[in-house]
């Protein structure tokens, strides 16, 4: 019988990968959204195990509360058109794409671990180091300074351009005199 | 054995995510598989900083790899959202003219 932390350690590694390949294996789009929410709450459990408090923090509070709220506010707003309500609604994927895209996702992950697992074995593993957050602040402002601030800009490249790219386009002015109003933008007319 | 667990784990995602990738013609199910890749490979620098904690060098650059992922999901969204509004559909094999 496992010690506990050994015993939660081997829950919350099946459960990520559990639920990584729900997320590979259904066909919906929301339940594929919630179930990456799950996902990720594991990979935040198992950072704790390498001795990453911060980082297992930083996970649930960006990625988790971030990124993956992002996603589901995309999914859930337009679910009309991942539910299938378009009139052209999502193929099903065919089993001709499935079969080597599986066979090249397996061969590069037997690759990874046959290289690395036995590597690993022969790694010493030091004693666990103590608080991590002190040190982290200290890198931050020191020696990863350059990255921090480069870091900085691109976030705010990052929301300037994604705000711009999801603006409502311009609806044209009317000109005066003109009987008929002027269309707005409208999008690209459907392949034929 | 704690680190060939985690290094196990980071390795199944990467998998998961190279077939989400490979597979979906949904935008937003490929940009999942994306966002698991970048989970895997943050995962695995942090499992890797495990065996050598007197620096910090793999936790931060997991953290700066959980910045970007970020900055890569809001802009990949604008742009599925862009996609629908061109295309009027999210699947990938529509999206097939550089310039509109």
């Amino acid at each position: 019988m496992p010690s506990l932390p050994e015993l939660l350690l081997y829950v919350f590694a099946s459960l990520a990968v559990l639920l990584a390949v729900a997320v590979a294996a259904t066909r919906r789009v929301v339940t594929a959204a919630f179930l990456l929410f799950a996902c990720l709450f594991s990979v935040a459990g198992l950072y704790v195990f390498a001795a990453a408090e911060f980082l297992a923090v930083v996970q649930v509070i960006v990625y988790v509360g971030g990124i993956l709220v992002l996603l589901l506010f995309g999914v859930m707003l337009s679910h009309r058109l991942t539910l299938g309500s378009d009139p052209r609604a999502l193929p099903q994927t065919q089993l001709t794409q499935v079969i080597p895209a599986l066979a090249a996702a397996l061969i590069l992950v037997g690759g990874l671990l046959a290289v690395g697992l036995p590597w690993l074995r022969t790694q010493p593993v030091p004693p666990a180091p103590d608080a991590q957050v002190p040190r982290f602040g200290f890198l931050l402002l020191t020696d990863w300074l350059v990255a921090f601030e480069v870091l900085s800009v691109l976030l705010l490249a990052a929301l300037v351009g994604a705000a711009y790219l999801s603006r409502r386009p311009p609806a044209q002015p009317r000109a005066v005199g003109r009987s008929a109003p002027q269309e707005s933008v409208s999008p690209e007319p459907f392949l034929p | 054995m704690l680190t060939q667990v985690l290094f196990g784990v980071a390795v199944l995602l990467l998998g998961c995510g190279v077939f989400l990738v490979l597979t979906r013609r949904n935008a937003v199910m490929a940009l999942m598989g994306v966002e698991l890749m970048l989970n895997a490979a943050a995962l695995n620098l942090a499992a890797f900083n495990r065996l050598h904690p007197t620096r910090l060098d793999g936790q931060g650059l997991a953290l700066f790899l959980i910045v970007i992922a970020a900055a890569e999901a809001a802009v990949a969204l604008a742009i599925v959202l862009n996609l629908y509004e061109r295309y009027r559909s999210v699947d990938l094999q529509d999206a097939d003219r550089l310039r509109g």
